[in-house]
């Protein structure tokens, strides 16, 4: 519906360059998010669900896909630059630990507690603070 | 039946409760037990762990399923909202305080 409204304006106005002055949002623009940059703004959340993140470290935690959760830091340690990244990969099996160097292994006991922890508190979070939807239903808040 | 696993109702030592994990971990460490109710109840331990994380990986699962379905609306959202968009623009730019709406006029 939105293609119909620019073509029936772009008909009337005839031109862009001489349509009227435009109000845009002043802090949050309306413009189309892309995925990538819905995931960053979780991110965002996420990263911050283990503690602050102490000053030099970068720290990002995210859901990539329904299959896919990315945790990945980067801090200097003895004036080295260091990095890690872990993917987990929800399999009917088990959650899969995917880490630099091909090592897999599926995580259990305690590890498991408090990724599932983890991803329930992300969820609740991302859920009201960027897409401003009530987590248990789905709908949006009023 | 004496020491089976199926009367959860039962108190005494000999028999097996094993709707309650705590009382189950409690029950194996206990050495009244009969060889065949302490063989039982490490074969239900296991089933219980594994069904603990099975149950894990399948609330990780949907989870990510539900982040999907909000990812996807809020692109939809954007782009039904365009038209809203315009209509307000409008709206704005005849109201004389357009400003104290949280938009700010371009162009200007």
């Amino acid at each position: 519906m939105s293609s119909v409204f620019k073509k029936a304006f772009h008909l009337i106005t005839g031109d862009t360059a001489a349509s009227p002055a435009l109000a845009m949002p002043k802090h949050r623009p309306l413009k189309k998010l892309t995925e990538r940059e819905l995931i960053q703004l979780e991110s965002e959340i996420g990263a911050k669900l283990f503690g602050d993140i102490p000053a030099g470290h970068r720290r990002e935690f995210f859901c990539l896909d329904a299959k896919t959760w990315i945790w990945h830091e980067e801090f200097k340690s003895n004036g080295k630059m260091e990095s890690r990244t872990i993917r987990y990969e929800v399999h009917a099996t088990g959650i899969l630990k995917v880490q630099e160097g091909a090592r897999y292994s599926f995580i259990e006991g305690a590890e498991l507690d408090n990724l599932v922890a983890a991803t329930a508190m992300y969820y609740e979070q991302v859920a009201r603070g960027v897409y401003k939807r009530d987590p248990q239903t789905g709908q949006k808040l009023a | 039946m004496q020491g089976s696993f199926e009367n959860q109702n039962t108190q005494s030592a000999s028999s097996a409760e094993f709707h309650n994990d705590d009382q189950l971990d409690l029950r194996m460490a206990d050495p009244r037990l009969k060889p065949y109710e302490a063989v039982a109840g490490r074969a239900l331990a296991g089933q219980t762990e594994r069904r603990r994380e099975l149950l894990g990986h399948e609330k990780i699962g949907a989870v990510g399923e539900k982040l999907d379905h909000f990812r996807l609306w809020e692109q939809e959202r954007a782009e039904e909202s365009d038209f809203t968009l315009w209509e307000r623009e409008l709206h704005a730019t005849s109201s004389p305080s357009a400003d104290q709406t949280g938009y700010e006029l371009i162009g200007q």
